[in-house]
């Protein structure tokens, strides 16, 4: 078992922060999602991708348009919404404190 | 050369060889199966569809227009299982849909009246505890609860219509919970490691039965032969204590001071019938306990069941032969037990005592 086996629930409750600031990015569709992810530790699948971003746009934080694509059918494009915007930002700041006290964990002397 | 069967993906046709359509069926059904209770399912199982086309796509040019199985494969292994997405909601959801259970008599699969079945199926514990619970009540009651069980089985409704059966164990009866489970149980059935385990199980199973069964044997064979051959050692002491008394006692009839050499085969005889079950028994269950078997040991026990029959030929033979002599001993002590005058006098000696 690696290193990385450890961490995959932590990887798993991250997923969705990693995908919010994808679709914060650009205009994306899931198998552009796929691909960025692909290169990263959070690479995922479709059997995982799909239902969470289905969830996501039941919360209303994400939004999608049908584009024509010139090569098939149409595709769905992501983005975020007003409230997928807060939900981001809420998400960071949140990220930031975790990351600042795992940083300093054990370091007082209490 | 072999099938092809034509699908529809979001409104495309492709095709697939036949094993690849049967993989691909199943991997639907389960990624369906799993989605249940999301409302998004159809969107979301669309959405597969488009994406497993797209990957298709990949493998398709003008002159290659069938998916082949091994294509198929590696498409399902990179879509990847589905995965329930959890949110704070969905959270706290049970995804099976479990009614108020009723309590039925089952009749599949049960043994005698189903009643073990519908508990198990009410408690939601497995049939062979709740028989082997009957068993152990049985057997602590005295068969009390055999009564009981008899009550049971006149007492518990029979689930017959498949409502009642549904009830039985708690599953909602409705048409998308009989469809979807069909869908799980389909996909399931088609899965060859779902075949090759519940094989290995059941095989793993009758194994142990196999090995407790074999143990079991032993330990009867062995308990029976321990038996067997203590009773005959004290049979044949006990035999030869009470010839002794007759045969050796101080009176008019016995042999042994006459014929010490037959005084002499009988006293070998009955040492023999005692001693050599005891030492045969005694070197089985040593030799159980982990040493070697030498091949000694055989010719060894060989010996000694043969002189152990001889010795019990013996004993027999000189009884036989002295019989008339054995009963005339009988016959004479009995004469000398006597009540005279309210006296018992025992014995030649005419020692006479108050008869209580």
């Amino acid at each position: 078992m690696s290193i990385a086996d450890n961490f995959t629930p932590i990887r798993k409750g991250l997923l969705e922060f990693a995908v919010l600031k994808i679709v914060a990015a650009h205009k994306v569709y899931a198998a552009d999602i796929i691909k960025r992810l692909g290169a990263t530790e959070f690479s995922t699948q479709e059997g995982t991708l799909y239902p969470l971003l289905s969830r996501l746009r039941r919360e209303n934080v994400v939004s999608y348009e049908w584009i024509e694509s010139g090569s098939g059918p149409p595709r769905k494009y992501y983005q975020l919404t007003t409230t997928g915007r807060q939900r981001l930002a809420q998400l960071e700041k949140y990220w930031i404190k975790l990351r600042n006290t795992l940083q300093t964990m054990g370091d007082s002397h209490e | 050369m072999n099938k092809v069967i034509t699908i529809n993906l979001n409104g495309r046709a492709y095709q697939l060889e036949e094993a690849g359509y049967d993989a691909l069926s199943k991997y639907l059904a389960q990624a369906s199966g799993k989605l249940h209770g999301n409302p998004d399912c159809d969107e979301i199982m669309a959405d597969f569809e488009q994406a497993i086309a797209e990957k298709c796509d990949q493998h398709l040019t003008a002159h290659k227009t069938v998916v082949s199985e091994k294509e198929i494969k590696e498409i399902i292994t990179a879509m990847g299982p589905v995965e329930e997405s959890e949110s704070k909601e969905s959270a706290h959801k049970e995804s099976k849909n479990i009614q108020p259970r009723r309590l039925y008599a089952i009749k599949e699969g049960a043994v005698i009246g189903g009643v073990c079945r519908g508990i198990a199926a009410y408690l939601n514990i497995d049939v062979t505890i709740v028989r082997l619970a009957f068993i152990l009540l049985t057997i602590f009651t005295g068969g009390v609860w055999i009564l009981v069980y008899i009550v049971l089985m006149l007492v518990m409704p029979e689930a017959r219509t498949p409502e009642e059966k549904a009830e039985a164990h708690g599953y909602a009866f409705n048409a998308q919970e009989l469809i979807d489970r069909a869908k799980t149980k389909y996909a399931e059935l088609s899965d060859e490691n779902h075949w090759r385990r519940v094989a290995r199980e059941n095989e793993a199973v009758a194994n142990k039965v196999a090995s407790v069964a074999k143990q079991l044997g032993i330990f009867v064979a062995k308990a029976l032969g321990l038996i067997l051959t203590i009773a005959s050692g004290l049979l044949a002491a006990v035999w030869s204590l009470s010839m002794w008394t007759f045969v050796w006692r101080d009176s008019a009839v016995g042999f042994g001071k006459e014929e010490p050499l037959l005084m002499l085969a009988w006293l070998a005889s009955v040492f023999l019938a005692v001693f050599i079950p005891m030492t045969l028994v005694s070197k089985a269950f040593l030799e159980n306990r982990g040493k070697n078997v030498k091949k000694s040991s055989t010719v060894g026990t060989v010996v000694g069941c043969v002189l152990w029959i001889a010795a019990l030929a013996t004993l027999l033979t000189i009884s036989l032969n002295y019989r008339h002599r054995i009963i005339d001993t009988i016959n004479h002590n009995q004469e000398y037990i006597q009540i005279r005058n309210g006296q018992l006098c025992v014995g030649n000696t005419k020692t006479c005592k108050p008869h209580l």
